[in-house]
């Protein structure tokens, strides 16, 4: 009912409720996983702690050591047969749980318990291997103060209120707080092989590719990943200018279009000949597993940190295996100031196969005219060429059979088309991959750009403005460039064809219902906030770790350095709590000193002042139980009443009462 | 040994005066000298003294004891469900012959008054009581009138769960600096108690041992008794212990420690000594505290017995 202060001897087992509290935080902290847990294991860790429960509440006996150890056998087993290894951060999370699971079946005495929840707070800490977003950060919050809540009740106050155990929880928490800020801040963030996650950490990555043949974009349509999101400085471009270049690919095979060794996809001249005024923004890139970075159509220079790739694209030093913040400046109108060399002209016509009978016809045609690049878009506008989002597959001759026979097509077959035509006509082209609009988020005032954005289009070569961006999609269906990839995906659901009808007609048509509405601005808002949690928490990273310290004042600071401010921080703030847990405290009283020497080299007996005794009392069971030393104790005892309890402050007397505690011996009895 | 603890006069003389009292409560009330001197301590404390047991136990005996021995001109008061407040402060009657009303005062003009039975008068008749306790003066017509000094209450009552009886309200229960059982005698006590005279006699016969005087001198010794730093850590450790305790319907009062205080320094001061030691606290601590604490979950479970919890659970610093 009271709080009591008194040592618990660690042999005892704690009582039923901390066990069932323990037993409720074992099942909190596997939310954090269970998603990411194979089912089987979830299964066993719930049948092993509905065990234990059976064993607190209803009397089971613990199991045996034969079983245990077969258990742990089999649990390994199980999980290397799951993984192939027990090594990497999957499986060693699924071995740890399995094993969190196990100990709760052999718990005996208190220190069992008080590791089962120290496993508890490690097994918290490995969800961040996972997921660093807010939702992981607050759920492992509030589990681990669950944890904490029974961490105190295991320590004997569980007859406190469920309330004051909570209290006295967050209580040790917020005094823990100001060492994990200096932690967070100045722990050695290095960047290298010391603390780089297993290599399993970075899974499959699906995204842009290097290849790109008829299919491959549109595999990426129904991906809702996030791609990047992107700030601008100033309002953000128009949604026809929101082309963001990833690669150029300018080898062909007649159906896939690849990068080109050497510097066949263009030089690393960066001039410009003119431009409108540049447009500043920041790219926040989510982990590719690839070392390009997009750009803005036409970026500027490469950004500080990156290089620059071929074709005007921008390549990261090492691939992108974490989120990846970037600013530049790219020009949206532009003329380039590029020099065509006879090898890059030549690698930029080159066909692939000789052309079909009708190709050639249809070629004629177009050398007719004056502009080969009007009248090939003349011709993609005029025939009944279709977008769709499920394009027929394309046999041997995937140009000729797209031209003549399906004319339906995605973005890359357009593109590739269209490049190839030009190809035919003289016309030096390539292909540019990378991705198309993007969502604005109000909340956040950031565009969100999804992998379902991925486009392709084509640049051709013109003598007077370098390459420029021809994109053969606009011309098809200029929904997909005016309202992006959701709305077609929405004007696909209602029977729609791209590119025939009025932009009246497509924004009725994409009115939301209310609810609708409602509901992708509560995402929008969250996308906001989780973007705001990226780059204020999880973003902080060695580079940012290195501004912080020059503002601190620590030029260039070492391993050394940052390991002796981490000391110095964390002792401080030690310092700190223990000063203000001692200050309540009043200074002692050498009085009280010398009693504790005393009463502690009686304990040496055996004989131990009970916590509640008081001095008249203790020295009356001293005499009771040791007549030997009842003269000396009690004429300590008297003297120390007067010096502690009484008027008497005269120094004299404390130096006889502290030479009484010195010399005082007691010989075990 | 020099280091001793050395009494004054004055405390010497006061010890010798108490023993004298506690001796001759103790020849008519056998075999019960702890319940006396906290019965002791509560007066030398100017507290008001409630002493609760089932009937037959000695209850009235004790209180007449006490006036007696403190040589107190003494009042009995026995509360019955139908005594009116006037039964207790007094009445003004018209007089004839002076043509006017005069106040007769009650028996509350006493300097101990016996309040026996106090829960069986009604809420009402208990109130007029209990502001007297508290005010140590009585308004009746419009009057103030003062109570003779010093003024002590010695209430009992039965348990409160017997048949016919009013608890009073927690903040009555306040007002009562100690609340003391008598239980029943142990076998030799009993035995006395069985074969010697009628302790009706012993009363009768019982002379005074101090007077008036003399007991405010000692109740101003008792306010110099020395309370040190550590002690009253002592006491707030307790006082806090109460306030987080989950058990408890809400914790003590700073006026529960003034008062805890008072009767520390009283026992220490029948205990013959100038300074108060944590087991004077733990002496007088179940009956300061146990009327005024409360178990949360109501399931009657005694104060003193939640007491006893509260010392075992705060260490002596």
């Amino acid at each position: 009912m009271f709080e009591f202060r008194s040592y618990r001897p660690p042999d005892d087992a704690p009582d039923r409720t901390a066990a069932n509290a323990l037993l409720a935080s074992t099942v909190a902290v596997f939310t954090l996983h269970v998603q990411r847990l194979p089912l089987w294991l979830s299964l066993v860790v719930a049948m092993l702690v509905a065990w234990r429960y059976l064993i607190e509440n209803h009397g089971w006996r613990t199991p045996g050591r034969m079983v245990r150890w077969a258990m742990v056998v089999a649990a390994t087993v199980m999980v290397f047969n799951q993984y192939h290894s027990l090594l990497g951060r999957d499986a060693g999370v699924a071995l740890l749980a399995i094993l969190i699971g196990l100990k709760l079946t052999e718990m005996r005495a208190f220190r069992d318990y008080v590791i089962a929840v120290f496993l508890l707070y490690f097994f918290t800490l490995s969800a961040f291997l996972f997921s660093q977003s807010p939702i992981t950060a607050v759920t492992a919050s509030i589990v681990t103060v669950a944890t904490t809540v029974t961490l105190v009740r295991l320590r004997n106050i569980s007859v406190l209120a469920a309330s004051r155990s909570l209290k006295m929880a967050l209580g040790l928490l917020l005094r823990a707080l100001p060492i994990m800020l200096i932690m967070y801040l100045l722990f050695p963030r290095i960047q290298g092989s010391l603390w780089a996650l297993p290599h399993d950490a970075f899974g499959a990555r699906t995204g842009l590719t290097d290849r790109v043949a008829p299919g491959t974009i549109n595999r990426l349509a129904e991906d809702d990943e996030i791609a990047f999101r992107v700030e601008f400085d100033g309002p953000p471009p128009r949604p026809d200018q929101r082309y963001w270049r990833a690669l150029v690919l300018s080898a062909t095979d007649g159906r896939t279009w690849y990068r080109s060794r050497g510097s066949m996809d263009g030089g690393a001249d960066w001039r410009f000949r003119s431009h409108g005024p540049p447009l500043r923004y920041t790219v926040d890139s989510e982990a590719t597993g690839k070392q390009w970075m997009v750009a803005l159509d036409m970026p500027a220079l490469p950004p500080a940190g990156a290089l620059a790739g071929p074709g005007r694209t921008v390549v990261a030093r090492t691939p992108i295996q974490k989120r990846f913040r970037y600013s530049m400046a790219s020009y949206t109108s532009y003329a380039t100031e590029e020099t065509l060399s006879a090898a890059v002209r030549a690698h930029a016509l080159r066909t692939h196969g000789p052309a079909s009978r009708r190709l050639r016809g249809l070629l004629r045609e177009f050398r007719a005219r004056p502009d080969p690049v009007e009248a090939v878009l003349g011709f993609f506008r005029d025939q009944d060429f279709q977008y769709t989002l499920t394009p027929p597959g394309l046999g041997d001759d995937p140009l000729d059979e797209f031209l003549f026979e399906s004319r339906r097509g995605y973005c890359e077959h357009f593109a590739s088309a269209f490049a190839s035509l030009m190809r035919h006509l003289g016309v030096p082209a390539r292909l540019v991959v990378g991705y198309q609009g993007g969502r604005w988020n109000p909340a956040g005032g950031y565009l969100i750009v999804r992998r379902s954005d991925a486009h392709a289009w084509s640049e051709v070569w013109r003598p007077d403005r370098g390459w420029i961006r021809v994109d053969p999609t606009a011309v098809v269906a200029p929904e997909r460039i005016d309202w992006g990839i959701e709305a077609l995906h929405a004007l696909s659901a209602q029977g729609v064809v791209p590119g025939q009808l009025g932009s009246a007609t497509v924004r009725a048509l994409l009115t939301r219902p209310w609810m609708t509405r409602q509901w992708q601005a509560l995402q929008l808002r969250w996308d906001a906030l989780s973007t705001t949690w990226n780059r204020w928490v999880t973003a902080y990273g060695p580079e940012s770790q290195e501004r912080l310290m020059r503002r601190l004042g620590f030029a260039a600071p070492s391993w050394a350095g940052m390991a002796i401010g981490l000391t110095a921080g964390v002792t401080a703030a030690l310092l700190l709590v223990s000063a203000t847990l001692l200050g309540r405290r009043r200074t002692r009283d050498p009085a009280a000193d010398a009693y504790s020497l005393i009463c502690a080299k009686l304990a040496s007996t055996g004989l131990q002042r009970r916590p509640h005794e008081g001095p008249l009392a203790f020295s009356r069971r001293v005499g009771i139980e040791r007549p030997d030393l009842a003269d000396e104790f009690s004429q300590f005892i008297d003297l120390y009443i007067r010096l502690r309890y009484g008027p008497d402050a005269s120094p004299s007397h404390m130096s006889i009462l502290q030479k009484l505690a010195r010399r005082f011996r007691a010989a075990p009895a | 040994m020099d280091a001793g603890v050395s009494k004054t006069d004055v405390v010497t003389a006061d010890a010798h005066a108490l023993d004298r009292i506690c001796k001759a409560i103790n020849r008519v009330i056998l075999g019960k000298s702890r319940t006396v001197r906290l019965a002791l301590s509560c007066l030398l404390a100017r507290g008001h003294l409630l002493i609760e047991d089932i009937p037959g136990v000695g209850k009235t005996t004790l209180a007449h004891t006490l006036a007696k021995v403190l040589g107190l001109p003494y009042q009995r008061i026995q509360f019955t469900s139908d005594l009116l407040p006037a039964d207790v402060i007094g009445v003004s009657i018209y007089e004839a012959e002076t043509r006017a009303f005069r106040f007769h005062p009650g028996p509350i003009f006493a300097s101990v008054v016996l309040a026996d039975e106090i829960n069986r008068a009604t809420p009402k008749a208990q109130s007029a009581l209990l502001e007297a306790m508290e005010e140590r003066q009585v308004t009746a017509e419009g009057e103030t009138l003062p109570l003779p000094q010093p003024f002590f209450v010695i209430a009992t009552q039965n348990p409160q769960h017997q048949i016919g009886t009013f608890p009073l309200p927690e903040s009555q229960l306040d007002r009562f600096l100690m609340r003391v059982a008598i239980g029943f005698p142990d076998a030799a006590a009993e035995r006395q108690l069985l074969s010697g005279t009628d302790r009706r006699d012993l009363l009768k016969n019982m002379s005074s041992e101090i007077d008036a005087q003399e007991l405010v001198q000692l109740q101003n010794a008792a306010d110099r008794v020395v309370c040190s730093n550590a002690l009253l850590d002592y006491v707030q450790a307790l006082l806090n212990a109460t306030r987080k305790a989950s058990g408890l319907a809400h914790g003590l009062s700073p006026r529960s420690g003034l008062a805890l205080m008072r009767a520390a320094r009283a026992w220490a001061l029948l205990a013959g000594r100038e300074l108060v030691l944590p087991e004077d606290v733990q002496a007088v601590a179940p009956s300061v505290f146990g009327h005024r604490l409360e178990a949360a979950t109501g399931d009657g479970a005694e104060g003193s017995a939640l007491v006893e919890q509260l010392m075992r659970s705060v260490p002596v610093p």
